[in-house]
């Protein structure tokens, strides 16, 4: 009888064990795809405290469907800097760099115009890096009435 | 016999195309940009992602700006930007690589009487 005890003392254990190491590594996965994102979330983005002198931003206030927004864009860095590269962010989409912009000859100034998807009402940013480091950004706001993205249109 | 470009590029030039000024470009690509979220139209099944990763921008063989684009670009992905001609003028070329090894690539010049 004590010798059944011990056994299923045993088994208790590894099941114990081989569980917490389960659930440990699924956990982890979590974290870890939420990490992907974490520098794009929206609490992120404003904690930066991006300078938004010499950003202008134009997208519609309010979008009928999300699938095709156009979003047009002016940057002009500050004198005597140049801009190295351009991120355009929806930190409510799945996937939210929406495109990012590598200039091979740095410009003072830039002027860009794309169309979007947006999954979501949401704030759209655009970050500029300068050449010596710093960031310069500014967000606009867009109200979606039909989300993209997720709809199986 | 015509061809069927199933992924068609079109460059335009807006404005006085003349060394030394400075002119609109409007690149459209012909590409689905399927996000990979969307179901098919049986209700089940997810339509494959296939989206452009990569696009690079050239004038004169020099690279203007290379942009690694995500699924938050619209299907049809229009760029709008400006550049200066050149003095010695010279075409404009655009070349794209998607996430199925599809790329294509296409080109205009800067100075011509048409654009």
């Amino acid at each position: 009888m004590k010798y059944f005890a011990s056994k299923k003392g045993i088994v208790k254990r590894r099941f114990l064990k081989w569980s917490i190491g389960a659930f440990s590594m699924t956990w982890a996965g979590v974290l870890f795809a939420q990490n992907k994102n974490e520098a794009y979330s929206e609490l992120a983005l404003k904690s930066f405290k991006l300078n938004p002198e010499g950003v202008e931003l134009d997208l519609p206030s309010l979008v009928e469907t999300g699938n095709s927004i156009p979003f047009r864009f002016a940057i002009k860095a500050p004198s005597r800097q140049k801009i190295q590269s351009i991120d355009m962010v929806a930190p409510e989409n799945p996937n939210p760099l929406l495109m990012r912009l590598k200039m091979t000859s740095p410009t003072q100034y830039f002027r860009f115009a794309t169309r979007i998807r947006l999954a979501t009402s949401q704030d759209v940013w655009v970050i500029a890096t300068l050449d010596n480091g710093q960031k310069i950004g500014k967000s606009i706001p867009a109200v979606i009435t039909l989300s993209a993205c997720f709809d199986a249109s | 016999m015509t061809t069927i470009n199933p992924f068609p590029i079109r460059i335009g030039i807006i404005g006085e195309s003349a060394p030394g000024k400075e002119v609109e470009v409007r690149i459209l690509i012909g590409h689905p940009m399927e996000t990979g979220f969307r179901i098919g139209i049986n209700g089940m099944d997810k339509i494959p992602k296939n989206i452009i990763e990569k696009m690079v921008v050239k004038i004169n063989q020099d690279i203007l700006f290379m942009a690694d684009v995500g699924t938050g670009i619209a299907a049809n992905p229009l760029l709008q930007f400006f550049v200066t001609i050149p003095a010695t003028g010279g075409v404009i070329s655009v070349e794209w690589f998607d996430d199925q090894g599809v790329s294509r690539q296409a080109e205009k010049e800067l100075i011509s009487p048409r654009s």
